[in-house]
């Protein structure tokens, strides 16, 4: 118990007294290292205590226990002179540092601080000299921490401590990494009045200059049991401060941590508006490419669909080219059968001209070899005939001489007179029967030499018109480049060719023979070994090949593939299109001021004729609505009102009745009485000429009475025939299902115009006479096109005009077939087609139109026209070559 | 609901280029067709007065004496955005038809297209039926555009097909109203791609397919060849917008078509050749 009130005593001391500062005083600066900030309660309690006039620590770094020295001398307002002695640039154990600590602490000190305190930058040495002798009361070593160096610092120190001084080292308790104060704290302990705290790394309180009463409790409990609870004490509120610094830290940490995030978070934001912008910029590129690219597509659309039309049109061009170098090749076949019958002609003639002297000089020699022989045979017997012989020699000298001056004819008769003698001679000599006999035998002799120099000239002229008809085949294949592949064939041949050309002369001449194959989809040994016997093995295979592709077969020329793909594949994608003389490329179209000049030029005075047949009352007046709105149109183009002209074949209506539908119709009408129904084109023939010869008209628009006039058809007719610039026939597209004849898409140039909406201008039907009205119904149209054709007038088309004529919904009527099969017929007479005419016939017979063709009606009256111009009967009743 | 009058929707998105041109010729083939009385409506997306005008100018040259007189109606919506499925059902709302068809207005019926499936229809207890549509394509000329050839791409397909793709043109069929309870046909207006396919899976839901007269050539689907057929400018690119349109709207297709694949007993399939964009949602196969 009397430890315990001994205790408390001390205690009281200990405790009451720090706690006005050290207890409650918030620590104005706490900064890393923290190795000092525990003993900062026991530094206040000591500067509270003590009241030093002067305060020295020696190594001070960031300032925690110096600036906690002055902050106890500012709350207690202490009279202390603060000194603080370091370099600032650190030590081995302190580690090294740059000027920011100095600048941050004087930045923090000097303002605070400045007027009693000083930050002395030297070495502690260096310091020495700024302090008198026992002038300091209070000194905390705290510079290098080895054994030599502290104790250097004490002992240099040592005489500027004043009477009473304290001085305290820090680090006390770390002996390791070369730390040396505890054994200096150790030697100095045991001579002077010390007391060590054991925590904050450890500080040893010393008195060496004497012991003052105030800081006696200490040294008294030292090395006693008191000491652990003062330790502790002290400990507790060093703690305080290490976890402030923590916290302190912490805090400094978070809001590292905040204001990294802070930035983060206004970088992402930086980066996120970048990559909007980015991406707003990047969607508007997308947005532009994609419409660039919408654009290039169609362009290329537009473009890819001119190329198509471009090579359908130069495809008819090769097969037009194609088409005449066969001609010249069958010319070329006719002239060789020329000169086949000219050969054997010259067979017959063998003896003609120099053949006969030829002839005649050999059988003269020959007489007067067999006289010099059987004159050697008689030497010395006879000389009789040597003066008649003399006479022979005479007559062959003259013939040689005038045979040598081209005189052949004289040369034969001297020839032949010189033989004549010789066998006079001869026989005398001989007799009768030798003599020709032998002759007889030469005379063969010198006609098989004749005759087989003849032929060897024959061969030679049939060599020479193969050479020929085989460059007319060339020349034939030139036109399709695409026969040879010029890569594939030179690899083939072994040799690199120029150009197409050289490589077909080579294939013709020596490549066909070897097999070589002149395109990777043409085999020219399976070609030969498929078609044999239906190929010509003289000619060039590629030749015979496209004969036969032109002939609608499908032969096999490769291992591969079969005959029909590759018939596909070299033919029949261009053989399917039509004649089709699409521009090349898209020309400009006329402009809108180009089309005005032209209609205003034509000055069209338009009549709009229809043949009623049967027609509703109801359907009349829809009718007349509709071509009146067509009339609109035109007027709205500056021109004349069309007016309409009507008849009725079914005698149905008059004019009276037809106008009493007209109600509100602004077109004149007229109405043609109809004296019999006699057919579609006497009709119109009829309307054609009291429109154009009574009322005026320039142009007649030939019009069925079933459809439906697109309001702006009329107006797209007339501007159609305006700017054709010559008389045309023109006629509307049919709507909804296209006519598939085919027209020429930039002239507008078809084979032949329907009449079923057709403008007709005057000139042409006072050229014609207009339909041929042998023709009740159907195929008139097509023989007035062929005879405006023939004439040197188009027939075309106004792509633009619509008329909506009902053909696909039409049932069945065999009146109606009849009428057709024998237009058909009819035109097929008249225009000198047998093919499709006996088809018609066999047609309308089995159909039971007619019991026999013999009870057809007769075609004796059609006189057979000679058409100047290539009119189409191979599409049947299309009389075109057909779109689809 | 007027009983033998066929509505025949028809939208239009401009009137620039050859656009009414085109649409003329779609007018001529309703106002020759065989069937009376045709109701044309046009439905065009914000146009401006002017525009309204020149059609309404167009609609008025023509005779619609056995018809009805063509409606105009411009959606004039304030709401940016694509609204063709709005737009059709703002045509299906005002359609006073019994029966019901749709036709772009670059393509044609012929004459007898709608006399033969309204025909069939009324033969049939089918709440749709379908003729075959053929393609026409067309090259661009000086004077505008010239056929070249046709052919029948959607021919022989099934309803196997359907299922997996929309093989019928928006001009190839027609509905009868009157087989089909209130509300349908109407589409989805979140719908901003396969409107069309949506309404006929719709409708294959509720009714049979009459597909009777699927062989014969009843229409025409004008393929251009310069790429404005709109077909051909609904091919899309790859951008964010469309696929997320594509995205979305097979999203909302999907429970319709995987059910009706489970009533017919196929797997589950995915739309895997994608149709371009809106009613030109069927391209021809390649």
């Amino acid at each position: 118990m009397a430890s315990a009130c001994k205790d408390g005593a001390l205690f009281t001391r200990l405790m009451i007294l720090p706690t006005r500062l050290s207890l409650t005083q918030n620590i104005d600066r706490l900064v890393e290292p923290g190795a000092w900030v525990e003993h900062i309660p026991f530094l206040m309690w000591l500067m509270e205590t003590q009241r030093p006039k002067t305060f020295v620590e020696l190594g001070t770094h960031t300032g925690n226990s110096y600036c906690a020295a002055c902050q106890t001398v500012t709350s207690l307002g202490l009279f202390t002179r603060c000194w603080a002695v370091d370099t600032w640039r650190g030590d081995e154990h302190a580690g090294f540092y740059d000027e920011v600590i100095f600048h941050e602490l004087k930045a923090y000190h000097d303002p605070r601080y400045g007027s009693f305190s000083r930050l002395l930058r030297s070495t502690f040495d260096e310091a020495l000299e700024s302090f008198a002798d026992e002038s300091i009361d209070l000194l905390h070593i705290d510079g290098l921490h080895t054994y030599e160096a502290v104790k250097h610092d004490f002992e240099s120190w040592f005489p500027k401590l004043a009477q009473g001084g304290v001085v305290l080292f820090h680090d006390t308790d770390e002996r390791e990494n070369g730390f040396g104060v505890w054994k200096l704290w150790s030697e100095l302990a045991s001579q002077f009045p010390a007391f060590e705290f054991r925590h904050g790394h450890g500080l040893g309180v010393v008195m060496p200059k004497g012991r003052q009463k105030w800081l006696a409790p200490f040294f008294d409990v030292a090395r006693t049991e008191q000491e652990a609870e003062v330790q502790f004490m002290f400990a507790a509120l060093g703690r305080a401060n290490t976890l402030r610094l923590n916290c302190q830290r912490q805090s400094n940490e978070l809001d590292s941590l905040h204001h990294t995030h802070s930035e983060a978070l206004s970088r992402a934001a930086a980066v996120e508006e970048q990559l909007r912008s980015q991406c707003s910029e990047a969607l508007s590129r997308a947005a532009a490419v994609e419409e660039q690219l919408r654009s290039q597509y169609r362009e290329t659309l537009s473009r890819a669909a001119a190329v198509e039309e471009q090579l359908r049109l130069h495809h008819h061009e090769a097969q037009q080219r194609a088409a005449s170098l066969t001609d010249e090749i069958q010319e070329g076949v006719l002239t060789a059968a020329q000169m086949q019958k000219t050969l054997a002609s010259l067979k017959s003639k063998v003896l003609d001209g120099i053949s006969l002297r030829n002839v005649v000089r050999s059988t003269a020699h020959y007489v007067c070899r067999l006289y010099h022989a059987n004159r050697r045979s008689w030497v010395g017997k006879a000389l009789v005939w040597d003066d008649e012989w003399d006479h022979v020699e005479s007559l062959m000298k003259q013939a040689n001489e005038d045979s040598e001056r081209g005189r052949n004819q004289l040369a034969c008769e001297r020839f032949q007179e010189a033989s004549k003698l010789g066998l006079l001679i001869l026989k005398k000599m001989r007799g009768n029967v030798i003599v020709r006999a032998s002759l007889r035998g030469h005379v063969i002799n010198a006609l098989q030499q004749q005759i087989r120099t003849q032929s060897r000239h024959l061969r030679e002229a049939h060599q020479r018109f193969r050479n020929a008809a085989k460059a007319s085949n060339r020349r034939a294949l030139l036109t399709e480049d695409f026969w040879i592949e010029l890569d594939h064939y030179s690899r083939q041949a072994g040799s690199v060719f120029e150009n197409v050309d050289s490589a077909l002369r080579h294939y013709d001449v020596k490549g066909s023979e070897k097999g070589l194959d002149p395109h990777p989809l043409f085999s020219t040994r399976t070609f030969l070994e498929k078609n044999h016997g239906v190929i010509d093995p003289e000619v060039n295979p590629l030749v015979e090949y496209r004969r036969l592709l032109s002939e609608g077969m499908a032969p096999e020329a490769h291992e591969c593939y079969s005959g029909s793909w590759l018939r596909t594949y070299f033919w029949g994608s261009l053989s399917a299109t039509s004649f089709n003389e699409l521009p090349l490329g898209i020309p400009t179209p006329p402009t809108e001021e180009e089309r005005a000049v032209a209609f205003c030029k034509l000055q069209p005075i338009c009549f709009i004729g229809v043949i009623l047949f049967h027609t509703p009352s109801h359907e009349l007046s829809k009718m007349l609505k509709i071509l009146d709105h067509a009339a609109d149109t035109v007027v709205t183009m500056g021109l004349e009102r069309p007016q309409f002209v009507f008849t009725d074949n079914s005698f149905e209506w008059n004019n009276d009745s037809v106008l009493a539908c007209a109600d509100g119709i602004k077109s004149q009408i007229h109405f043609l009485p109809s004296a019999k129904n006699a057919g579609f084109g006497r009709g119109h023939n009829d309307l054609m000429q009291q429109a154009f010869q009574v009322l005026g008209a320039t142009h007649y628009l030939c019009l069925n009475p079933d459809g439906y006039l697109h309001p702006a058809a009329l107006a797209e007719l007339l501007k159609a025939a305006a700017l054709q610039g010559r008389p045309a026939l023109v006629e509307a597209l049919q709507a909804p299902c296209e006519h598939p004849k085919d027209y020429d898409a930039q002239t507008l140039e078809t084979k032949w115009s329907s009449a079923g909406c057709l403008l007709i201008p005057r000139f042409l039907f006072e050229l014609t006479g207009g339909f041929d009205d042998r023709f009740f119904m159907y195929c008139e149209d097509v023989d007035l096109s062929w005879r405006v054709w023939c004439l040197g007038y188009p027939c075309v088309v106004a792509p633009r005009a619509y008329f909506h004529h009902s053909m696909l919904s039409r049932k069945h009527q065999p009146k109606v077939d009849q009428w057709f099969l024998e237009s058909g017929r009819m035109l097929c007479a008249k225009w000198g087609e047998t093919k499709l005419r006996l088809l018609c016939e066999r047609y309308l017979v089995e159909r039971g139109y007619y019991d026999h063709e013999r009870n057809l009606p007769s075609l004796a009256e059609m006189s057979v026209l000679t058409p100047n111009v290539k009119v189409d009967f191979g599409n049947m009743f299309t009389f075109s070559t057909p779109r689809w | 609901m007027t009983d033998k009058v066929l509505s025949v929707i028809t939208r239009l998105h401009t009137t620039e280029g050859h656009a009414l041109d085109l649409l003329s010729r779609t007018l001529l083939s309703l106002a020759g067709a065989t069937w009376r009385p045709i109701q044309p409506v046009i439905v065009t997306q914000r146009f401006s007065q002017e525009q309204v005008a020149a059609v309404q100018q167009l609609v008025d040259r023509f005779v619609w004496e056995g018809h009805c007189q063509p409606l105009i109606l411009n959606f004039s919506h304030s709401s940016p955005g694509d609204h063709r499925s709005a737009l059709l059902n703002l045509g299906i709302k005002a359609a006073e038809g019994r029966y019901l068809a749709f036709l772009d207005y670059d393509d044609y019926v012929y004459e007898h297209a709608y006399e033969t499936l309204i025909g069939q229809l009324r033969q049939s207890q089918s709440a749709i039926a379908f003729g075959l549509c053929v393609a026409a394509y067309a090259i661009p000329t000086v004077h505008g555009y010239k056929l070249t050839h046709k052919d029948r791409p959607w021919a022989n397909q099934t309803l196997d097909d359907f299922l997996v793709d929309n093989i019928f043109p928006p001009s190839s069929f027609v509905i009868d109203r009157a087989r089909l309870p209130n509300g349908v046909p109407l589409i989805d207006e979140r719908l901003t791609r396969l409107e069309d396919y949506y309404l006929l899976l719709s409708i294959r839901s509720i009714s049979t397919f009459d597909m009777t007269c699927f062989d014969k050539p009843l229409t025409e689907y004008v393929i251009r060849r310069d790429g404005t057929t709109t077909y051909q400018l609904g091919i899309e690119f790859d951008t964010a917008e469309n696929i997320n349109a594509w995205q979305t709207s097979r999203e909302i297709i999907k429970p319709v078509l995987q059910k009706l694949q489970v009533l017919r007993g196929k797997p589950h399939q995915t739309l895997t050749t994608l149709p371009a964009a809106g009613m030109r949602g069927t391209q021809p196969p390649k």
